[in-house]
């Protein structure tokens, strides 16, 4: 096969490349010899003859090398040598260059990692994902309160949607995973688990490493078979990969299981959450609530996903599905407005509303990518500039014959091999930015994989080329139209022409207006967190902590109250508690509605805002929250039961029961009409009991001696500023000795219970602000450079002032001008572009408006402030130069 | 500069006399130039820097193949033989040739 002789022999020459050329040269030397031979009869010199006539012998051995496939190894190893030599030389540069590359490319990585997790790519391992569809629940009433719709199920719909589609498409349900402990061996090991349908892994198409998935038979209710299926992950970590797994008994905290399957590589779970252990969902543990269990009870644990393979069946199963969840006996609240939605298998791409934090980072990607236009004009302006002050070079190297594509060859080569270069720098900083991206936005997702993995490690390499290729396009052509006369005369400094010149003002004008950009919009996010962050509560959440029962089992309930009232009485008693007392709901985390009779009125009173909710106190509740008294007492030991009943109003409920009249003294009926008068002794402060950010429904408080059969199993304590870490470790041995399940109950301060709420605005403000500094740190690096650079070129120029007369103030002056001159345009032009895109935040600020000229001038002024900084230290340089070495020079 | 544009034609052209001329047998370079010297009475001088370029296009494309042996003066020299496809490509060759240079012929009015 001569295709084949032709492959074999470039894969020689590829292969023995040194001893080819030696090949070919010794081939020359014989033909040099023969004609050497041939010319025998002029001896003398025949040789010079010989080469004369035959030309040089060395160039035909290169034009030989050229025609093999060594060529262009030859010259881009050539190239890159030649690069990374130039690079070495101008080591301020080179780093320069590749950090700011690196951290604009880097945070575009991180924030890719990001993105394409929660919104692209469904979760690892699922086998033909874009037919698996995640399903919703919809309904006009929910839609009316802001729930477009919501994808969590109880049993009774998954039954009924199982029962009514099964037969056609394969429908399943199964709970987000949690976290439990798992036994092997001595160690114990915390592992998250999720309880299945026993369709679950058929509507997903896998097939188990080893073993079998679950039976229906294996999920029966009535009779639920204790099996498991762990992940392959777990299987290699905890289990060393043995086959022997299959009918092992594991135990998950006291229960125990027989693994009966192995899932497939890299499946963990249909949810960013990591999923290790699938059981049945006969044997989801939760223990009754309201005397009813899980499975007949209108919790809503589930979420349920089908696989669709068609339209038809996607039709189908919305109107098959929405028929099923109107008319379900099993439901307990039948709904006849609700209809079934459906949505990609990734939840960020469906119907619900997005979670707060992850519109947050949507946002956030865009600004990064601000940042990386940044870093990409300030290196191409880097370059630029390097170019011009290597024109006497590259002039050199063409009138020694360097061929045009060569030059641009070697001059994109450099700008590539910068590119590389940052695109390491870029992985580290992704590594640690995406890490702490996760952590940062979603704290309570166990993730399954590393942030930066294949997929982003390639992405990140193949931008940073292309960068790099683009990058260096336009240094590279302004090299190669040099005019050689002109670069090569003596003292032709001024290089960079009129059209390179311009094209570096409109960079740093472009940089300039970026960045007041990015800092407009750091003032507005910080403005807005320190805006809800100084929202008043109606309570003081410094140095407030609670205690929060979640035992559901009413038998153990009497048990944890009255040892909660113990433990309650023992904190007041510590040093450093200034108050405790115990309630039955803790602001923000859980509240209950109920009636209220105003006397001469039948139907019980509503407010417009919702409510009035309740609340269940015992003295000292107001004390340890800081809720404010406005008029009259709090409740004291003496308002026990048989004394005279008694409650206490918040100001929103007194102002709308009592307009312009005081409260105190009136007569309230909580609960029924008929209930006894209780007097009102006390109006507190309003209190936001849901979200920071609401018009808060009104609120009463009843002391708890005279409503005996209420539960109290919550306990709020308000500590010393420096006691509080110690009560909290003192409140923890305490409720452990109570409730030895550290599921039954949480320790927290106020500051952690609205922690996710100031979440997304803190997020908004640290991360607006660190790519705003980000942003700003660049430009200023961009300013300074161009400045510098041009400054150095016109130093013959200042020596000339100098000589005339200038004063050391006035070069500064100059240099000043120069450079604020193009930055003031960038920032009218950031302005401008602030305010055009400042409609597209407004709805996620709070309390400032994206105009707010105090911000717009902030932001205005630190970047004119930092231009000048930049421009400086080149305007000093300037200042200094010496007349007579700068004139002689020349 | 030397000179190192050539058109198509005359890289075909010698490509096609260097398949022709290893028809006779396995030759190294040198011989190969001399032959196409003499055949042609002296008019066609192939020069080292276009005879060895060709004949690593030749090898790159299968249609030679290479392998050091003796010569007779008891060197070694480099052989290049032509393969089956080789000869398939001069057969083309050959009768593209034939058109073009009957075609010219024809033009100038000598036929």
């Amino acid at each position: 096969m001569s295709l084949l002789d032709g492959l074999r022999h470039r894969l020689y020459v590829l292969r023995h490349g040194e001893a080819y050329s030696l090949e070919t040269d010794r081939e020359l030397r014989f033909h040099v010899e023969l004609t050497h031979l041939a010319y025998k009869r002029d001896t003398i010199d025949a040789e010079l003859r010989a080469r004369k006539t035959l030309g040089n012998a060395t160039y035909y051995r290169e034009e030989v090398r050229a025609m093999t496939p060594l060529s262009w190894i030859d010259r881009i190893r050539q190239d890159a040598g030649y690069a990374w030599r130039g690079l070495l030389r101008t080591p301020a540069f080179t780093l320069t260059v590749i950090a700011t590359l690196g951290l604009g490319i880097g945070v575009n990585a991180a924030m890719y990692s990001f993105l394409d997790r929660v919104f692209v790519r469904p979760p690892a391992g699922v086998v033909g994902a874009d037919a698996v569809r995640r399903l919703y629940l919809a309904s006009p009433d929910q839609a009316s309160r802001g729930v477009p719709a919501y994808g969590s199920f109880t049993y009774g719909r998954v039954v009924a949607l199982r029962e009514r589609l099964g037969d056609t498409i394969p429908v399943a349900g199964y709970s987000p995973s949690g976290g439990t402990l798992i036994r092997v061996g001595e160690s114990l090991d915390s592992v998250r688990q999720t309880f299945v349908t026993p369709e679950y892994f058929g509507v997903l198409r896998l097939q188990p490493t080893i073993g079998r998935f679950f039976a229906a038979e294996e999920s029966v209710i009535a009779d639920p078979r204790m099996v498991a299926v762990i992940s392959e992950e777990l299987w290699r970590r905890s289990f060393a990969a043995s086959p022997s797994i299959i009918g092992r008994v594991i135990e998950l905290k006291t229960r125990r299981f027989t693994v009966i399957g192995v899932a497939p590589r890299d499946f963990t779970g249909v949810e960013a959450n990591r999923v290790d252990i699938w059981l049945p969902m006969s044997t989801f543990p939760v223990p009754p609530s309201n005397g009813r269990p899980w499975y007949q009870s209108g919790g809503n644990y589930f979420r349920m996903i089908a696989r669709v393979e068609t339209p038809a069946l996607m039709t189908k199963l919305t109107a098959a599905g929405t028929a099923a969840l109107r008319n379900n006996p099993l439901d307990l609240r039948p709904d006849t407005t609700l209809s079934l939605l459906t949505g990609p298998l990734t939840e960020a791409g469906g119907p619900s509303k997005l979670d707060s934090n992850v519109a947050v980072s949507a946002r956030i990607g865009a600004v990064a990518f601000i940042v990386l236009l940044i870093a990409y004009a300030n290196v191409a302006n880097m370059l630029m500039l390097r170019a011009s002050s290597r024109r006497r070079e590259i002039a050199v190297r063409r009138a020694l014959g360097v061929s045009t594509p060569r030059l641009y060859g070697q001059l994109i080569t450099e700008s590539v091999l910068l590119g590389l270069l940052s695109s390491a720098v870029a992985l580290l900083f992704a590594m640690w930015a995406g890490t702490a991206l996760r952590r940062l936005l979603l704290p309570n997702v166990h993730w399954a994989t590393a942030a930066v993995d294949m997929r982003v490690t390639a992405v990140t390499i193949g931008v940073a080329f292309v960068i790099g290729c683009i990058v260096g396009i336009f240094p590279a052509a302004m090299s190669a139209s040099v005019r050689l006369s002109d670069a090569l005369k003596l003292g032709a400094k001024h290089s960079s022409g009129g059209r390179s010149r311009r094209v570096q003002t409109s960079l740093l004008v472009l940089q300039a207006a970026l960045s007041v950009i990015l800092l407009v919009g750091a003032g507005l996010f910080v403005r807005s967190f320190d805006n809800v962050r100084s929202i008043d509560l109606g309570y003081d959440p410094d140095g407030l902590l609670t205690v929060t029962s979640y035992v559901q089992d009413k038998s153990r309930e009497p048990m944890v109250a009255s040892s909660f009232a113990q433990m309650a009485e023992r904190l007041r008693a510590r040093p450093g508690v200034v108050a405790a007392a115990m309630s039955a709901n803790v602001p923000m985390a859980g509240n209950m509605f109920s009636w209220l009779f105003v006397p001469g009125n039948d139907s019980a009173y509503r407010h417009p805002s919702g409510g009035p909710t309740i609340n269940y106190v015992t003295p000292g509740y107001f004390e340890a929250t800081g809720v404010r008294l406005v008029a009259g007492r709090g409740f004291t030991a003496e308002d026990r039961a048989g004394a005279a009943p008694v409650i206490v109003v918040d100001a929103r409920l007194a102002s709308a029961l009592w307009p312009g009249r005081s409260a105190l003294g009136q007569c309230l009926r909580p609960g029924t009409a008929t209930a006894a008068c209780a007097t009102v002794v006390g109006v507190v402060e309003g209190v936001q009991q849901f979200r920071v950010i609401e018009s808060t429904a009104p609120q009463y408080y009843l002391p708890s001696a005279q409503h005996p059969g209420v539960l109290l199993d919550a306990i709020v304590v308000r500590a010393e500023g420096g006691a509080v870490a110690q009560t909290l470790t003192a409140m923890r041995n305490e409720v452990r000795t109570i409730l030895p399940d550290q599921s039954d109950w949480a320790v927290r301060t106020m500051g952690q219970i609205l922690e996710p709420q100031m979440r997304p605005w803190r997020m908004g403000a640290i991360l607006f602000a660190g790519l705003g500094l980000l942003a700003l740190v660049v430009a200023a690096i961009g300013i300074y450079g161009v400045v510098a650079y041009s400054m150095s070129q016109r130093s013959h120029e200042m020596g000339v002032r100098i000589a005339l007369g200038a004063q050391a103030k006035d070069i500064v002056d100059l240099v000043l001008a120069s450079g604020l001159r193009v930055v003031i345009v960038g920032i009218v032009l950031g302005i401008g572009g602030a305010l055009l895109l400042g409609r597209l935040v407004a709805s996620q600020l709070f309390g400032v408006v994206p105009n707010d000229p105090s911000i717009l001038i902030g932001a205005a002024v630190t970047m004119c402030a930092i231009a000048g900084a930049a421009c400086l230290i080149p305007g000093w340089r300037a200042a200094r130069v010496d007349p007579v070495t700068s004139l002689r020079s020349e | 500069m030397p000179p190192t544009a050539k058109s198509d034609v005359l890289l075909g052209t010698l490509e096609m006399l260097i398949l022709r001329t290893l028809t006779l047998g396995s030759l190294h370079g040198y011989a190969i130039a001399q032959h196409i010297a003499k055949s042609s009475d002296g008019v066609l001088q192939v020069e080292q820097g276009s005879l060895y370029p060709a004949l690593e296009r030749l090898l790159n494309k299968g249609w030679v193949t290479a392998k050091w042996a003796e010569s007779p003066t008891k060197r070694q020299a480099r052989y290049y033989t032509i393969t089956a496809s080789g000869k398939k490509q001069l057969r083309d060759k050959t009768s593209d040739y034939d058109r073009v240079a009957l075609a010219i012929a024809r033009v100038m009015g000598r036929v």
